[in-house]
């Protein structure tokens, strides 16, 4: 994949901005607050249908303004040409995405399609924060990854708030849910235990990616594991059924407690991906090197992952990483990509990236100040 | 402030609040009205008290009706061993259409949803099952629409239902008649992959 221009219409600080990318690295500059990361947002929208950040629709609209545009033009690893574009009207607060011309009825329609990792600094959540922040990696990849993975969490997340809804009525109200809540707990094991099957079945997919990411940031010193932990699957190698099964049991036990609580206590939204390195648990033991290999051996693997499940290499957004990150993970993290892929990278201090890397392919500078592009270099390394 | 007669932006306000129309459009509808002749705005009028004061819902099957019991039902062509459920009335227009089905309807008034404060009791599923305890009813068909809240409605009528010992289908879910297998995203292949029938 590869995107050749990109033009931001009353998006955050760009007024109207459009860029011409090469087919290599692309980076970035300038101070903080100039307009670089919303940059790299428009591109989010591009793929994902939105930003990155999870900012809602309506906090990118460029202030005093009606509504933004997002508009690029995407080539496939076959050479084919996609215009995709993102149109948002305050007034009514709608969106519009449209390929080809051809308007698509819902954003989960455009995921998978034009496939991205991003690499930004609160992904350091990823390793050092909270399963929640595993989770999102994981359904972010998967669903780009499978279309039937995303329709089943879209299904599970909308029965997920009305099941809780059941929950929170029966406690405010002191008495049992009762038979109110059985058809929302059949739809919550129907996807979720296919939720948590597919979950695990990618980890297995995904760790020899990951260990020969690890293998060339670390050498052989290093060894990452990844376990995924479900309620919803206490035995290896289960059927879809028996996993349904599992779950049934599990939620069917936690009735009084979640009445209690008012929420739902049991399925795959209160899994864990367990990371160690040599065996050690990342979030509880790790050093802040190691957390930052972590981090970048994931989105390294998440790379070459999708670049084989899509048949089409993904782009890379890295926001504001070599500020964090040694010159070391760095080179490994720009030549890793640069022999297949097109890198979006953003940096005030552009010392920082060793762009010697990238052999042959094109490369662009970009010169970011207030929301307007100063100055553009096109070379050749 | 109004730029234009009092009454006229009154008319645009009423019009606003219909499904679907805008500021705009409401505004056009207006003016239009204003042109139209005496005879015709008298006649959308009256049209409009009509569908209030005749149209009651159907004591059998919940339909909007002027006749109670419904056509439907009261129809000595109609097979009365099988019964229709949908969501809606305009549920039960789109069916008939097909001219395929000559059963019985029953309109739940709605689909289970808790974040809207729908719950059991607020669709007419009792009404349904009295329906069928008092017999003759051989097939139950569920025809709800194919989101979330409408999958859990047919698990929970399912649920009650089956017991009584009938056959309870519901729609199949899947491709589009005219479609090519190859054009199908994969979602929907394959919950037409999961509601496969035998030949």
């Amino acid at each position: 994949m590869q995107l050749t221009r990109l033009l931001l219409r009353q998006f955050r600080n760009h007024a109207e901005t459009a860029l011409e990318f090469s087919p290599g690295l692309n980076l970035l500059l300038g101070d903080n607050g100039e307009g670089k990361t919303n940059i790299l947002e428009g591109v989010s929208y591009l793929c994902l249908g939105r930003s990155f950040h999870g900012a809602s629709d309506a906090t990118v609209v460029q202030m005093g303004t009606n509504g933004f545009l997002v508009r690029g033009t995407l080539a496939s690893d076959g050479g084919v040409e996609f215009k995709v574009e993102s149109v948002y009207e305050v007034p009514g607060g709608t969106k519009r995405v449209s390929v080809g011309g051809s308007e698509i009825g819902r954003r989960t329609d455009l995921i998978g399609r034009f496939p991205l990792v991003v690499l930004a600094p609160e992904h350091a959540g990823i390793t050092a924060g909270g399963p929640a922040e595993r989770r999102r990696f994981l359904d972010l990849t998967v669903s780009q990854a499978s279309r039937i993975y995303l329709e089943d969490l879209v299904e599970y997340r909308r029965a997920l708030r009305q099941r809780n809804r059941v929950l929170l009525d029966a406690k405010l109200a002191r008495r049992t849910p009762g038979s109110a809540l059985e058809p929302w707990t059949d739809l919550l094991v129907r996807t979720g235990s296919r939720i948590a099957l597919r979950r695990q079945e990618f980890v297995e997919e995904f760790r020899p990616y990951v260990d020969r990411a690890f293998a060339a940031l670390t050498g052989t010193r290093e060894h990452p594991t990844l376990l995924y932990a479900s309620e919803v699957l206490p035995e290896a190698s289960m059927t879809t059924e028996a996993a349904g099964e599992a779950f049934r049991t599990a939620i069917g036990a936690a009735e009084r407690e979640e009445t209690r609580a008012g929420t739902t206590l049991v399925g795959p939204h209160r899994d864990e991906l367990e990371l160690s390195i040599n065996d050690r648990s990342v979030r509880e033991f790790a050093s802040q090197g190691q957390h930052k290999t972590f981090l970048v051996g994931l989105k390294l693997a998440e790379f070459s992952y999708l670049k084989d499940r899509c048949n089409e290499t993904p782009l890379l957004l890295l926001d504001d990483v070599f500020s964090e990150l040694d010159a070391h993970r760095c080179r490994h993290l720009l030549d890793l990509v640069a022999h297949a892929g097109q890198a979006f990278v953003t940096a005030t201090d552009e010392r920082l990236v060793p762009t010697d890397v990238h052999g042959g392919a094109m490369k662009s500078r970009f010169t970011i100040q207030k929301g307007r592009v100063e100055h553009v270099e096109h070379s050749r390394t | 402030m109004f730029y234009t007669a009092e009454s006229v932006e009154q008319l645009a306000e009423h019009f606003s609040q219909l499904p679907g129309i805008g500021k705009k459009t409401a505004h056009r509808l207006a003016l239009f009205v204003l042109k139209m002749d005496r005879p015709s705005v008298d006649a959308l009028a009256a049209a409009l008290i009509a569908v209030k004061e005749k149209v009651r819902y159907c004591s059998i099957c919940s339909n909007i009706t002027e006749t109670d019991p419904c056509a439907i039902c009261s129809s000595s062509k109609r097979d009365r061993t099988l019964i229709c459920v949908v969501q809606e009335p305009n549920d039960v227009l789109a069916v008939e259409k097909t001219n395929e089905f000559r059963g019985l309807y029953h309109v739940l008034g709605g689909a289970l949803s808790p974040l809207d404060g729908i719950g059991p009791d607020d669709l007419r599923i009792k009404e349904l099952l009295e329906r069928i305890g008092a017999g003759g009813v051989d097939e139950v068909i569920l025809a709800m629409n194919p989101n979330v809240e409408g999958e859990a409605t047919t698990l929970y009528v399912s649920r009650l239902i089956k017991p009584l010992g009938m056959r309870v289908t519901r729609i199949a879910r899947g491709l589009p008649v005219g479609s090519d297998l190859e054009f199908a995203d994969e979602a929907t292949l394959s919950r037409a992959l999961e509601g496969r029938v035998a030949v």
